[in-house]
């Protein structure tokens, strides 16, 4: 799978640039050759037709699935970027971020809709003077806490309530936790915002301009991790995950890791999670509070949204903090 | 990518999405209730996208200041540029297009067959009549076994409709898969059918048959008809459960 080369990349190419071409060729081309050559046996199954059938139907499924969603987010993201005052913005923001970050995690209980739905919005809040650490709680904390997860949770897990408190409060747990995290690094984080939609006018014009600019930004982000989550959908060898079940520490490790790279929408993941009859609940628990905090879509989306500099650091340290509370909260109540 | 380019991008996988859901095919990759937010979002990708795939009213008023392609020498990261992940946006139309992919089978339902079924609701299940044939869904046989040691399934007639499944052992099973949103987190339900030669994988069948007494009692293991008939059909419209 490659990108095309934008269509619009400035005629003739300055001479590093160029050099720098003709020096990598070669090289690229050995490298390809002596994959295909060292993989064949690994690669030519991928194109028996079931296997590529699946992948493709997953791969569209997962971009149609997650589309409506991220329109959504883009009308909101563009409406807090061109519409909102300052003074409204303002006032609905504590001024105290310590107060603040939890603020927006209780905020999270109000917009129900998956993961790609968060990213752009809770970038235009930081584009419009929001402090990072408090919308970067929102992000983790709208796709996990939201009524429509709950209760998909409490219908997957039928007659164990306490696994959808455990859900909420770990879920909770780790955005509140991650965004005082971000409050204390402060300046530190290589924060990288794409272009403020705001500039490209007011009315409603320059409102349609904002969502279709943070719809193409997010979009293409949200398609690779679509792509990837199907490749792992489709081939990853099932009994990897199988032989590891029984065990406390590892099966809690293979859940959390599975939940990264399979990038499930958070309103279906409880009943995947329920079908994992084999691991503790406490595993469970860990791949329901990983999955909407981050995923390899989310992850995709953010350094996309925020820069790779930034998701190299942010993804490891909710990774860690939502297994962390997962843990903490399933060894108390479950 | 120039603002042109980007209509166009965005005008075809809204498109795509209006085609799913005018024509049905969204069955294949997402849940029924998703047929109107995706015909929504469709119209208003176009809508959204159409002045600009067409060239009106960007180039003149607020944007005169950051025209694209009629200067590309000046673009520079505060420009309109589109990142190059944006070509990305073709490829679902392209892939829904071209290969047009057909609803998930017995590939994946084989891949996922170590998911156990979800636990029995704990509802009480009405007795079937002894007379007539019942039709049931997969899942309502598979939590009727386990329900009082499937008392409501014992000497019963039951028909169950699905799709060839097998398994390394040699065992063939009627199959469906069950989405809860949309096609990566199908898990298959699946009844093993005794005294029967397997069909082809991946057909359709309507199996007509009775409880094997005492299978399928626990979420763990495989519950099975015994076959009287094996049917051919045809692939029913709505083909996830």
């Amino acid at each position: 799978m490659t990108t095309a080369a934008p269509a619009d990349s400035p005629p003739g190419p300055q001479r590093p640039r160029s050099r720098e071409r003709w020096l990598g060729q070669p090289e690229l081309v050995a490298a390809a050759i002596l994959l295909i050559l060292l993989g064949q046996s690994w690669i030519s199954p991928l194109f028996d037709s079931e296997r590529l059938a699946t992948w493709c139907t997953v791969f569209v499924a997962v971009v149609v699935q997650s589309t409506p969603f991220l329109l959504g987010g883009v009308l909101l993201s563009a409406f807090i970027a061109t519409v909102l005052s300052d003074r409204l913005l303002a006032r609905v923001v504590p001024t105290r971020n310590v107060l603040a970050v939890p603020a927006a995690g209780i905020a999270g209980i109000g917009l129900p809709g998956c993961e790609c739905a968060a990213v752009p919005v809770a970038s235009s809040l930081i584009r419009r003077g929001v402090a990072p650490a408090v919308a970067l709680t929102f992000l983790l904390a709208a796709p996990a806490v939201n009524p429509a997860v709950l209760v998909s949770t409490a219908v997957a897990f039928p007659g164990q309530p306490e696994m959808v408190l455990a859900r909420f409060s770990a879920s909770m747990a780790t955005a509140v936790l991650v965004g005082w995290f971000c409050l204390w690094r402060g300046e530190r984080l290589p924060l990288r915002l794409p272009t403020l939609a705001a500039e490209h006018g007011t009315g409603w014009r320059g409102y349609a301009t904002a969502v279709r600019h943070d719809f193409i930004h997010a979009g293409g982000f949200l398609v690779l991790g679509a792509m990837l989550a199907a490749g792992v959908n489709t081939f990853v060898p099932t009994h990897i995950v199988d032989t590891v079940a029984g065990q406390a520490v590892l099966g809690i490790l293979t859940l959390a890791v599975f939940a990264f790279i399979v990038a499930l929408c958070s309103e279906s993941d409880a009943f995947v999670a329920a079908s994992l009859t084999a691991f503790s609940d406490t595993a469970k628990l860990v791949f329901l509070v990983v999955g909407p905090a981050m995923d390899i879509k989310l992850a995709s989306m953010e350094a996309g949204q925020f820069g790779r500099a930034f998701a190299v650091r942010f993804v490891p340290v909710v990774v860690i903090t939502a297994i962390g509370s997962a843990v903490l909260t399933g060894w108390w109540l479950l | 990518m120039t603002r042109r380019t980007q209509g166009l991008v965005l005008a075809f996988l809204g498109a795509l999405l209006t085609r799913l859901s005018l024509t049905g095919e969204y069955e294949r990759f997402v849940t029924t209730w998703m047929r109107w937010p995706l015909l929504v979002t469709g119209i208003g990708l176009v809508v959204l996208a159409l002045p600009a795939a067409l060239g009106v009213g960007g180039e003149n008023g607020d944007h005169s200041d950051h025209g694209d392609h009629a200067h590309p020498g000046e673009e520079d990261d505060h420009g309109h540029r589109a990142p190059r992940s944006a070509w990305l946006l073709l490829l679902p139309g392209l892939v829904a297009f071209v290969v047009s992919p057909p609803a998930l089978g017995a590939y994946l339902a084989e891949r996922r067959a170590s998911d156990a079924p979800p636990p029995a609701p704990t509802t009480v299940f009405a007795a079937l009549p002894d007379d007539v044939t019942s039709d049931l869904a997969l899942e309502e046989f598979l939590w009727r076994a386990q329900t009082d040691e499937g008392a409501t399934l014992a000497g019963r007639d039951v028909r169950l409709t699905g799709f060839v499944s097998t398994d390394p052992d040699g065992n063939w099973y009627v199959t469906r898969l069950v989405i809860a949103c949309c096609a990566a987190d199908a898990r298959p339900v699946r009844v093993r059918v005794g005294e029967a030669d397997a069909p082809p994988r991946n057909t359709w069948v309507a199996v007509t048959g009775t409880w094997e007494k005492g299978t399928g009692t626990t979420r763990t293991s495989a519950a099975v008809l015994d076959a009287g008939e094996v049917t051919p059909i045809d692939p029913p419209e709505q083909v996830y459960e």
